[in-house]
């Protein structure tokens, strides 16, 4: 610390903004695109209309994994301190998914009535090849408001980075990933009991 | 106003507690001032130079690892305008340099350098007169790091009085435990005593609050779901000690809430080890090894075995509470099971816990209705097996007369109250002479 130089070092990019580039290479058709921004709204009109069950059974693939991270603050140059810097706050498959969803719609579920309403905004969508011809990487920001009881608005947002599935049911895909690490790190909206 | 602020007789508090900022204001000097606070886990800066950043009450400090492997806590404020030091919350680093000015400070909170100090102080500045305001006392138990910022409290060993012998065979003589990081965080507009009372000592509430997620999530506690059973007669403890902490327990519930393939998984490792723990540490000991606690260590530190949740609660204002969720593991679980059970312990009781979220909603609204003007002065109630509560011969705490009671809020808070009412700890400590006999003769 006594010296008067001071060295600068190329700041540490993480790996995860590097490979996340890699997806985003090859855009999709006008055609996907438009069918895929058909489905993330209609995913988020099922959502804000608490159709969670429809929401699994039309939206989500049966080997999903549904992931949402918070990413510890540390120093751009930080080298040394090795421990993991990402907590899960949700890494789920259906099963799993799937008893979030009863919780919230179980008629003993007291935080569930009366009703929390949502609006959900999705935007920026940008849709790209994979290595799978059946498949696709979707990158989308969403912003979620929620209202709770008479004086509670919380609002969430992030970036969300799925795989969609070409799928033959009513959706016309199956989200078979969806990747989220969550930008704000102390999350103010008092609970994350959302999709986002 | 009917009736003083902790009603220790009674078994009573008086409601606005939970929202008053006059009496938060002096709970930060007279709880968080004197207590004994959690910091972290030695797991978590194991190196030289590995430091956190966290909370005790409603300062940030720095925690960080000593050369000689002590630790030492800081406030993370730097002595010249009091500017933020340190913006990460963790690292490993030799140092901290101030981002205003640049006044640089050693690991150990020394102040090492001060940019053209020769040219502008004239000499005048002492560097060994601004080292880093450190925190008075550094301990831990079981690899859990407490600081406390008043010299004169009891070592923490004795504030953890009684719990300690419920807590040792998880803890340690388990083989160990680590806390998983990074924590979860998020913001509740709920007075941080609304959690702390809960984990220290609520069984009441789980089939009830919990109903839809006992129902939805399968876990060994189901049966419980809308109240539709009361646990058996025996089936747990409920105990508390002099300086607030307390806890329950849940006999042989080691998979906690946890549900599915997991909930087996657990269930078989936690039956081996306890079958090897009863040859080195006898049966009892090592049934509360298996056996579910829920708890708080005085003042807003809780958590749960087996269900494997750590938390700190802390303050930031009296309706406002920064909640950091950990992971409490086994240090040798296999390390499949270890993370599969640390994915389960955020899906239930992190930021996104379907339990947690059944919880936050009667804290938030206990703070919110403590806000009303005549609902402030009147008094709550925790008199559940209130004429219960005994001394055991074989048991340390006093303890309550079943798993399902209020023995643990009333320690909490006839503790809690020699605190608000006492200007240091000689008085406090002479005030809880007779600490048993106050909870034991407490009556309706
Ligand atoms: S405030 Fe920190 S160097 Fe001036
Ligand atoms: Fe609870």
């Amino acid at each position: 610390m006594s010296e008067k130089t001071v060295k600068i070092k190329e700041p540490l990019v993480t790996k995860r903004a590097q490979d996340l580039q890699a997806l985003f290479a090859q855009p999709a058709s006008e055609e996907t695109y438009h069918a895929v921004e058909k489905f993330l709204y209609k995913e988020a009109r099922l959502l804000d209309s608490k159709m969670f069950r429809t929401w699994l059974q039309d939206v989500v693939a049966e080997d999903v994994r549904y992931i949402v991270t918070s990413t510890e603050l540390r120093a751009n140059n930080e080298r040394r301190y090795d421990l993991p810097d990402q907590v899960y706050l949700f890494d789920d498959d259906f099963r799993q998914l799937s008893i979030r969803v009863e919780h919230d719609l179980d008629p003993q579920n007291w935080r569930s009535s009366p009703q929390e309403v949502y609006c959900r905004f999705v935007t920026n969508i940008e849709v790209f090849e994979t290595d799978d011809p059946q498949e696709f990487t979707v990158r989308s920001n969403c912003l979620l408001i929620r209202s709770r009881r008479s004086y509670q608005t919380d609002q969430f947002f992030c970036t969300r980075v799925d795989v969609l599935r070409q799928d033959a049911g009513p959706s016309g895909f199956k989200l078979k990933s969806r990747t989220i690490d969550y930008p704000e790190r102390c999350v103010s909206g008092h609970n994350m009991l959302v999709y986002l | 106003m009917e009736d003083k602020l902790i009603n220790i007789a009674q078994g009573k508090q008086r409601h606005e507690m939970h929202a008053s900022e006059a009496i938060f204001e002096q709970e930060m000097d007279k709880v968080f001032g004197r207590c004994w606070l959690f910091l972290t886990h030695e797991s978590l800066i194991p190196n030289f130079g590995d430091y956190v950043v966290t909370r005790m009450g409603t300062d940030e400090v720095i925690v960080s690892r000593q050369r000689d492997g002590s630790i030492k806590a800081f406030l993370n404020t730097c002595r010249h305008r009091g500017a933020q030091l340190c913006p990460n919350e963790a690292g490993n680093a030799r140092g901290f340099v101030c981002a205003y000015h640049g006044w640089a400070y050693g690991s150990n909170g020394d102040l090492q350098s001060v940019p053209f100090d020769e040219q502008l102080y004239d000499g005048l500045l002492d560097k060994c007169k601004n080292s880093l305001h450190e925190v008075a006392k550094i301990d831990s138990f079981y690899g859990f790091i407490y600081g406390c910022f008043d010299q004169d409290a009891p070592s923490l060993s004795d504030y953890l009085g009684d719990v300690k012998w419920y807590l040792e065979p998880y803890m340690d003589l388990s083989g160990g435990v680590e806390l998983i990081g990074p924590p979860g965080r998020c913001l509740i507009a709920a007075n941080w005593k609304t959690p702390s009372e809960n984990f220290v000592g609520d069984a009441y509430h789980v089939g009830w609050t919990h109903s839809s997620a006992l129902r939805s999530g399968g876990s060994i506690f189901s049966p419980l779901a809308g109240n539709s059973v009361l646990p058996p007669e025996g089936a747990g403890l409920q105990i508390t000690s002099k300086h607030g902490s307390g806890l329950g327990v849940l006999w042989d519930a080691y998979a906690g809430v946890h549900d599915g393939e997991l909930a087996n998984e657990l269930m078989a490792f936690g039956l081996a080890k306890e079958q090897r723990l009863i040859k080195e540490i006898g049966a009892e000991r090592a049934r509360i090894y298996r056996s579910h606690l829920n708890g708080t260590i005085f003042p807003n530190n809780s958590f749960l075995t087996c269900s494997g949740i750590f938390k700190a609660w802390q303050p930031r204002s009296a309706n406002s509470t920064e909640v950091f969720s950990w992971v409490m593991v086994e240090k040798d679980m296999p390390s499949d099971l270890k993370e599969a059970f640390t994915k389960s312990v955020h899906r239930t009781f992190g930021v996104a816990g379907y339990w947690e979220s059944d919880d936050n909603d009667n804290m938030e609204s206990e703070t919110y209705m403590a806000k009303g003007h005549q609902a402030k002065k009147k008094m709550l109630n925790s008199q559940m097996g209130i004429s219960g509560d005994r001394i055991d011969p074989v048991l340390p705490g006093v303890v309550g007369k079943s798993a399902i009671g209020e023995t643990s809020y009333r320690g909490y808070y006839r503790f809690y109250g020699d605190l608000m009412n006492s200007d240091s700890w000689a008085e406090v400590s002479a005030k809880g002479d007779n600490w048993q006999d106050q909870l034991i003769k407490a009556t309706v």
